[in-house]
């Protein structure tokens, strides 16, 4: 049963994500609506997959990637970025401060789930190689 | 190129719409306040991060949030904005008067793209709008606007406060008492300043978190947080240069800025249609309250006095308990002024920008509480209060310079709160409103004005006659215009009263005085002859036995004195239901908010806690009704609407009608509901009769048949509504085919009965001599009225049914229910 936290502060695009992932079988999910409130959760849960939005009030999504990745416990956490930053720069940036995957909003449902299942059973992203960010 | 909405996939947009729009809603909001304080920093080299930050955010969140749902023009707009805010706070371009503008009008922009998406309009265009936003970007863009290292400029030095290090170990036992890092941020939040919010990895592995807060809160204050892991020292404040987090190229974190997200985390969104419904059930509350009483009152006689008491003192505590949560509930619904207020100032920039004047808006009083629904209703006539006063108020620079004013106006919105009422004010130093102008104009319409100098209220009066005030030929929304009329009718549906000072030359102010609450009312009950009718309590200032002494009868109105001045006195006895003026003792009830004014009831009976229900129907919608009540025996009472009447009055009173006094109906049976058969189709008919002839209509539009039970005349209405009735909890009126087929009424006996039927969205009880059956009849068989029926005898018939030897004549429903066919009262308004 993996459970799943959801990270981003419009609850609006908090419940879509959760919509589109519900097609994934016996998943659970939490919620936090700050990277404070993602870390906290993090600490009191077991998380199988983090799906993180990057521009948020208090701690940059990078920021979380980066405290979470100097932890033992969370170096292997698969971290999907869904951001509506499109642009390449910040695609490497997260990839390189150790996001597992970086979609863009607006997202297809379908291709949140097929990405955020091929990390949870295979540890890695959909055949093997990172769409590139699209232009904005 | 943003990607096209996901439509065809697991999930359908829809499923968020509301959450979707009111995301975008508090976004919007945001701005509009933001924007605002940006603007005394146009020209100026830096605008400052703890401005920019919550601004940036908000344009950031409504492009990914327009972006899921389905939203691209607002996508492309929040897009060139959050481009164009990143330059200014890189510095590579500042803030421009021009650029400012085009914020504004990007940010009208949204706000109709979003109300367009929301009512399913086609939606506006304005490609020259996002064609100037990628201009202005163009030309400030830096070669690689990411790399560019951020800056917190302008950040006022924190004034130098003792700084405590908190550190917060989170735990399961804890987060179950709800003490979470959010939960503790907002403790720290409240006592100081948090210059520093970190994550921090601890020795044995565990996760904690480190705030650095400024305060001069006393350890006192957080002594006892100690038992909930929060472990404090004293530390030196932290350097200057020190970037809080250390600042990613997108956050734009102002340091010392509050959190808002988190720091909101305790509100919560209510659906409005939840709260109504919890209100309409405390209306029923209220109501089996106040049955409970009348029944306890009917065994008085009978109990022991002991026992009787002991009920008394319980329905008297629960009477308390229902105004507390009554009071609960409405507090609920109660929402700040500010963002209808902000939204004016808007408008009122752009209107001012287009007509060429110089308009500073101050905005007073904007955390005033008011109700959501009151708020939502007054949003279009202040709106229009605005446009007024800028398009025909204010004067040009060039004219007031003339004048020996400042070239620019000042335009202020103003909230106060009064104990049950909020008084907003629009108040302008423009020109006032002319009289001579207004004045002329009534002539022109026909209106008997003479040339004495009209105050304010006279001015209102005549501004607010429907189809006075001609559509704004500068409103640029057009179609969306609405009339002084409208607003002040609006004004007093909502039990508020509007008023107007003005002086030549030097300005106008409308006030509207509002309750802050609707829906339930403490009401005065009082008698006119054999009527019972309610009085708002909010509009009654006093009440005053009327002593013959007192009383100066002029040939057409009648007088009394207060306090030393004499108070036009009204008769609505006679006014409603043609009554003569009573022998013995009366009363009079002093109304009005600033301008006073008596009237006459006969007696006064109680004082009860009335839910308002207003009479929708066009039939029933009559001047000086504000709606009915009920006090618990099922009999619609009607509730005067005080505004209007003293409106009436002003404008010289409607001639009375001498209308035969009906008294309320009440027969004592029980009602017997003739069962509607469930499989009711276009076929199949319910028959009775008027008069001698046999009609029908179609079961399927037919609700339920019930016997007269109580009806409740209502003063004004068409001569063949005989009132109004509830039925199935709804106030209906009851219409008299007899009287609407110009015949004599008839005496209800125990064969009359009323068919309610619901046609065309509406719900009206047909008053016929009796209802016979229920016939099926296929469609062929139905003939077209003959010519001769449907014009000499004016009866709306929509066809003939041949059935066995009879004739039946099938009513057309739609003509019946006109309001304008109906026969016309004798008066005039």
């Amino acid at each position: 049963m993996p459970q799943l936290l959801v990270v981003d502060d419009s609850p609006t695009i908090r419940r879509m994500v959760m919509a589109a992932l519900k097609v994934i079988p016996g998943v659970h999910f939490r919620e936090a609506s700050s990277g404070l409130d993602a870390i906290e959760q993090m600490a009191l849960a077991t998380i199988d997959l983090m799906v993180l939005d990057l521009n948020m009030p208090d701690m940059h999504g990078l920021e979380v990637i980066r405290f979470l990745r100097s932890h033992p416990t969370y170096a292997q956490l698969p971290i999907l970025v869904l951001t509506t930053r499109g642009d390449e720069p910040m695609r490497r940036e997260v990839m390189q401060a150790g996001g597992s995957y970086y979609l863009t909003k607006p997202f297809l449902p379908p291709e949140l789930a097929a990405a955020v299942q091929s990390l949870l059973v295979n540890g890695e992203p959909p055949s093997g190689h990172q769409p590139a960010a699209g232009k904005k | 190129m943003p990607e096209p909405p996901p439509n065809s996939t697991s999930f359908s947009f829809a499923e968020f719409s509301d959450d979707f729009f009111a995301e975008c809603d508090e976004h919007l909001a945001i701005i509009r306040h933001e924007l605002l304080s940006l603007e005394r920093l146009i020209d100026s080299p830096l605008p400052s991060a703890a401005v920019l930050g919550p601004l940036f955010r908000s344009f950031h969140s409504l492009k990914g949030l327009a972006g899921m749902g389905g939203a691209p023009d607002v996508e492309a707009l929040a897009h060139e904005v959050e481009t164009y805010l990143r330059g200014l706070r890189d510095g590579t371009t500042t803030l421009t008067a021009a650029a400012f503008d085009l914020l504004l009008t990007t940010v009208a922009m949204l706000e109709r793209l979003l109300d367009a998406q929301r009512q399913q309009h086609p939606l506006p265009r304005d490609p020259a709008l996002l064609r100037a936003l990628q201009d202005i970007n163009l030309a400030s863009a830096p070669p690689d606007s990411v790399s560019v290292t951020p800056q917190l400029p302008g950040a006022p030095a924190p004034p130098v406060l003792p700084y405590w290090q908190f550190v917060f170990t989170p735990s399961p036992a804890l987060a179950q008492r709800q003490v979470t890092v959010n939960s503790i941020r907002e403790r720290l939040q409240a006592i100081g300043t948090i210059a520093e919010a970190t994550p921090r990895v601890l020795p044995e592995g565990g996760i904690a978190f480190e705030f650095l807060v400024a305060t001069t809160a006393s350890e006192a204050t957080f002594m006892a947080w100690r038992d909930e892991g929060l472990v404090f020292t004293a530390v030196s404040p932290p350097e200057p240069s020190l970037p809080s987090l250390s600042a990613p190229p997108d956050t734009l974190a102002a340091p010392p800025a509050p959190l808002p997200a988190t720091s909101l985390s305790s509100l919560i969104r209510v659906d409005l249609s939840r709260l109504d419904s919890l209100m309409d059930q405390m209306g029923a509350l209220v109501i089996s309250r106040s049955r409970l009483t009348e029944q306890l009152s009917a065994l008085e006689a009978t109990l022991p006095v002991e026992s009787w008491r002991t009920l008394q003192e319980t329905t008297i505590r629960i009477e308390r308990q229902l105004r507390d949560l009554r009071d609960g509930l409405m507090r609920i619904r109660l929402v700040p002024v500010g963002d209808l207020f902000s939204r004016m100032q808007f408008i009122a920039r752009d209107l001012a920008r287009d007509h060429g004047k110089q308009v500073r808006i101050t905005l007073v009083g904007q955390e005033t509480e008011i109700d959501k629904f009151v708020i939502e209703r007054m949003a279009d006539p202040l709106l229009h209060l605005v446009r007024n006063a800028i398009s025909h108020g204010v004067e040009t620079p060039a004219e007031r310079l003339q004048r020996g004013k400042p070239a620019e106006a000042t335009l202020t919105l103003r909230a106060i709160a009064a104990g049950d009422v909020v008084v907003i004010a629009v108040e302008d130093d423009g020109g006032g409103i002319d009289a001579t102008q207004v004045q002329a104009r009534a002539r022109k319409l026909g209106l008997a004005v003479d040339d004495g100098p009209y105050d304010g209220q006279q001015l209102l009066d005549l501004i607010t006659l429907p189809g006075f005030s001609t559509r704004d030929q500068a409103d640029r929304t057009s179609g969306r215009g609405i009339g002084m009329d409208v607003v002040r009718q609006t004004v007093s549906t909502l039990g508020g009263e509007l008023s107007l000072t003005t002086r030549p030359g030097m300005g106008a102010c409308f006030r509207i005085v509002l309750p802050i609450t609707v829906s339930i009312v403490e009401a005065l009950i009082v008698r006119l002859g054999p009527h019972l009718v309610a009085v708002p309590i909010p509009a009654v200032r006093e009440v005053l036995e009327i002593n013959g002494e007192d009383l100066t009868r002029l040939p057409d109105a009648r007088m009394i004195r207060y306090r030393g001045q004499a108070l036009p006195l009204f008769d609505v006895g006679h006014f409603f239901y043609g009554l003569p003026w009573p022998d013995g003792r009366a009363y009079a009830l002093v109304l009005g908010h600033e301008q006073l004014m008596g009237m006459m009831v006969h007696q006064l009976r109680s004082k009860h806690e009335i839910v308002v229900r207003p009479l929708v129907d066009p039939l029933v919608q009559v001047p000086g009704c504000l709606g009915v009540t009920e006090l618990g025996d099922g009999r619609p009472l009607m509730i005067l609407d005080t505004a209007a009447l003293m409106q009436i009055i002003r404008r010289g009173g409607v001639p009375l009608r001498p209308q035969e006094s009906v008294p309320p109906v009440h027969t004592t049976d029980a009602r017997t509901a003739m069962a509607i058969p469930s499989h009711s189709e276009a076929d199949s008919f319910i028959v009775f009769d008027v008069a001698g002839v046999t009609y029908a209509v179609r079961s399927a539009d037919v609700q339920v048949i019930d016997m007269i039970e109580s009806i409740t005349p209502v003063p004004n209405a068409p001569p063949a509504v005989a009132g109004v009735v509830f039925s199935r909890g709804a106030i209906i009126p009851a219409l008299s085919l007899r009287v609407r087929f110009g015949l004599e009424p008839l005496p209800y006996d125990l064969r009359t009965r009323l068919i309610v039927i619901a046609h065309a969205g509406r719900t009206v009880g047909l008053i016929v001599d009796s209802a016979r059956e229920f016939v099926r009849a296929p469609a062929a068989t139905i003939q077209p009225p003959p010519p001769a029926l449907g014009g000499a005898t004016a009866q709306p018939i929509a066809g003939i049914l041949p059935l066995d030897d009879r004739l039946i004549m099938i009513i057309d429903l739609g003509e019946v229910l006109r309001i304008d066919s109906l026969p016309e009262p004798t008066t005039d308004h």
